[in-house]
C-alpha cells in the first residue's frame, strides 16, 4: 500500500490520460456515421473536456517528480529513454488536442476538417496510450517491461475512451441521432478492451509471481495485485453494462452514460493500482 | 581507460570499514549509504538421535556499490540524461542540477544503488568516488579496507582476477553487466540459490 501512495500522481495520470485521450474514438466515430448539421458539425465546448481531462492527468504527473522545473530536460532523451517518448508523444497529443479545441470552439472547422481530424486524434490517442505502456520497459522489471503491460496500456485507453467519448456524443445532443451501429462498434471495443486489459494485467501478475526473490513474497504481492485485477474486472463489467444500457435505452441514455463513466473510471483507477503494485525487480 | 572494481568474497569478513569509510568521505547522513553489505547465510543444525548436533550453516558477505554497469539500466531510462557514464572512465555518476527526480533510475537498477533524496531533490549515489580518480587515487572504500578485500582499477586488470559476477544476493549478471569482478569463496553461491537467505534485511532495505 505505501507503494500504491508514492505512486498516486502516476496512477492518477496513466488512468485520466487514458480515458480523455480514448474519448476522440467514439467523438470521431459519430462524426463519420450518422450525419451532422452542416452548421454544427463539431462538438463546440465540449471538445474541451477530454483536454481538461487529459490536463488534469499531466497536472497530476508533476507531483511524481521532485524538480518539474527540470521537465523540459526530459526532451533530451528521446529515443533513449522510455518517459522521455512518452513525455514527447503525450506533450505532441495535447497540443493536437488543444489545437482541436481552439479550432472546433472557434467554429473554423467544415464537417470533412473536423472528421479528419478527430480521426487523426483518435488514432494519436492509440500511440498515446500504446507510449504510456511503453514507459514501463525497463528490462529488470519484467511484468512491466513485458508486452502485456502496453497491451493493457492501450486496451485501458479505448475503455475509458469508449465511456467518455459516448457521454460527450450524448451531451452534445448526438446519441438520439446516432444510429444504433455506432454505438454496437462502441460497445464491442469497450467488451473487447475489458477482456485483453485483464488478461493483459493477470499475464503482468503471473510474471511476478514466479520471480524469485530474497526478500519479496513475490505469490503475496500477486495475489494482493490479483485482488485489484478482480476489483477492475469487476467495475468493468458494471461499467460495459451500464454503456450498453445508455446505448439501447435512449431513455435512460444519459445517467446510463454518467454511471457507465464511473464504473469505467473506477475500473482503470484499480488496474493502474495492480500495475504499480507489481513493481517486482529482479534484485533480491 | 575503462575501469572496474574487484571483490574478493574470500576476504571479506562483512566489517563495514567500506561502508563507513564511504559515509564518512562523502557525508552522508545516518540514513544514507552508498556502499552496503549483505550477510548471506544458508543451512541448517540438526541433532542426530544420541544428541550429536550437526550443521551445514555457511556465511558470507557481499560488499556492493554502484558496479558502474558497462550496460547500465539507469542510464537507459534517464529522461533527462542526470544519469550520465563517463565515456572515458565508465563511472556513472548524477547530475544533481539535471535530474527530474522522477525515480526511474531507483526502479531500473537492480543493485538498489540509486536513492531519491528528497531534501535535495535528486537521486544520490556512489560516484566511483570519481574525483579521488581523476586524481589518480582509488575510491576510499578501497583504500580503508582491511582485508584489502576490494580493488579498483584497469577493467582488464580486474577482470583477470575476477571469476564471476555472479553472486548471491545479486541479480545474473546478464542484466546491466556490472563492472564487478567477484573472487567468490568457497561457500558463496550463485543464481538465487534456494536455501540462502539474506540475514541482515532490515540494515540492507
Ligand atoms: S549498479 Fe545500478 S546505478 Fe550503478 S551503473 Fe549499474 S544500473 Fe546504474
Ligand atoms: S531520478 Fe534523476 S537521475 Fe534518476 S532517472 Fe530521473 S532524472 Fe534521471
Ligand atoms: S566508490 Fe566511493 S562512493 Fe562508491 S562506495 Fe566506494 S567510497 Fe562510496
Amino acid at each position: 500500500m505505501e507503494a500504491l501512495a508514492s505512486h498516486l500522481p502516476l496512477i492518477l495520470f496513466t488512468a485520466l490520460c487514458a480515458i480523455g485521450a480514448g474519448a476522440f474514438l467514439p467523438m470521431a466515430l459519430r462524426a463519420s456515421v450518422g450525419g451532422a448539421s452542416p452548421a454544427k458539425p463539431g462538438y463546440g465546448k465540449l471538445a474541451w473536456v477530454p483536454v481538461a481531462v487529459l490536463a488534469i492527468g499531466f497536472v497530476a504527473v508533476f507531483f511524481h517528480v521532485t524538480v518539474p522545473l527540470n521537465a523540459p530536460l526530459a526532451l533530451g532523451g528521446i529515443g533513449r529513454s522510455p518517459l522521455s517518448n512518452e513525455v514527447a508523444v503525450g506533450g505532441a497529443f495535447l497540443a493536437l488536442c488543444l489545437l482541436y479545441a481552439v479550432l472546433t470552439t472557434a467554429g473554423k472547422l467544415s464537417a470533412n476538417a473536423n472528421k479528419a481530424f478527430l480521426w487523426v486524434l483518435a488514432a494519436s490517442a492509440v500511440v498515446f496510450g500504446l507510449f504510456m505502456g511503453l514507459a514501463y520497459n525497463i528490462a529488470t522489471i519484467p511484468a512491466w517491461s513485458s508486452s502485456a503491460a502496453s497491451v493493457a496500456m492501450v486496451a485501458l485507453t479505448l475503455l475509458g475512451g469508449c465511456a467518455l467519448g459516448w457521454l460527450i456524443v450524448g451531451l452534445a445532443g448526438k446519441s438520439e441521432t446516432t444510429p444504433k451501429s455506432v454505438g454496437y462498434i462502441l460497445l464491442a471495443v469497450a467488451v473487447v478492451s475489458l477482456v485483453a486489459a485483464a488478461i493483459a494485467s493477470g499475464a503482468e501478475s503471473g510474471i511476478v509471481a514466479a520471480l524469485p526473490s530474497f526478500v519479496h513474497d513475490t505469490a503475496a504481492i500477486a495475489a494482493e495485485a490479483n485482488g485489484f485485477i478482480a476489483g477492475f474486472t469487476l467495475c468493468g463489467i458494471l461499467g460495459v453494462v451500464c454503456l450498453a444500457a445508455s446505448i439501447v435505452k435512449p431513455s435512460a441514455s444519459r445517467i446510463a452514460s454518467i454511471l457507465s463513466l464511473a464504473f469505467v473510471t473506477a475500473a482503470i483507477v484499480l488496474a493502474r493500482c495492480a500495475f504499480y503494485l507489481m513493481e517486482v525487480g529482479v534484485a533480491f | 581507460m575503462t575501469k572496474a572494481f574487484f571483490f574478493d568474497n574470500s576476504r571479506c569478513t562483512g566489517c563495514r570499514t567500506c561502508q563507513l569509510a564511504c559515509k564518512d568521505y562523502h557525508d552522508l547522513s545516518i540514513d544514507q549509504t552508498y556502499r552496503k553489505v549483505y550477510d548471506m547465510e544458508s543451512g541448517a543444525c540438526s541433532m542426530d538421535e544420541r544428541g550429536v548436533v550437526t550443521h551445514t550453516c555457511k556465511l558470507y558477505h557481499v560488499a556492493i556499490g554502484c558496479n558502474h554497469c558497462e550496460d547500465p539500466a539507469c542510464t537507459k531510462v534517464c529522461p533527462t540524461g542526470a544519469m550520465e557514464k563517463d565515456p572515458e572512465t565508465g563511472l556513472v555518476s548524477v547530475d544533481g542540477d539535471k535530474c527530474l527526480g522522477c525515480g526511474y533510475c531507483v526502479m531500473a537498477c537492480p543493485y538498489g544503488a540509486p536513492t531519491l533524496d528528497k531534501t535535495v531533490g535528486h537521486t544520490i549515489k556512489c560516484d566511483g568516488c570519481k574525483n579521488r580518480v581523476a586524481e589518480g587515487k582509488k575510491p576510499i572504500c578501497v583504500e580503508a579496507c582491511p582485508l584489502r578485500a576490494l580493488d579498483f582499477g584497469e577493467v582488464e586488470e580486474m577482470k583477470a582476477r575476477g571469476e564471476s559476477h555472479d553472486i548471491d544476493p545479486l541479480p545474473s549478471s546478464s542484466y546491466t553487466k556490472p563492472s564487478l569482478y567477484i573472487r567468490m569463496s568457497p561457500d558463496a553461491k550463485s543464481s538465487q540459490a534456494a536455501d540462502s537467505r539474506i540475514a541482515n534485511p532490515l540494515e540492507v532495505f
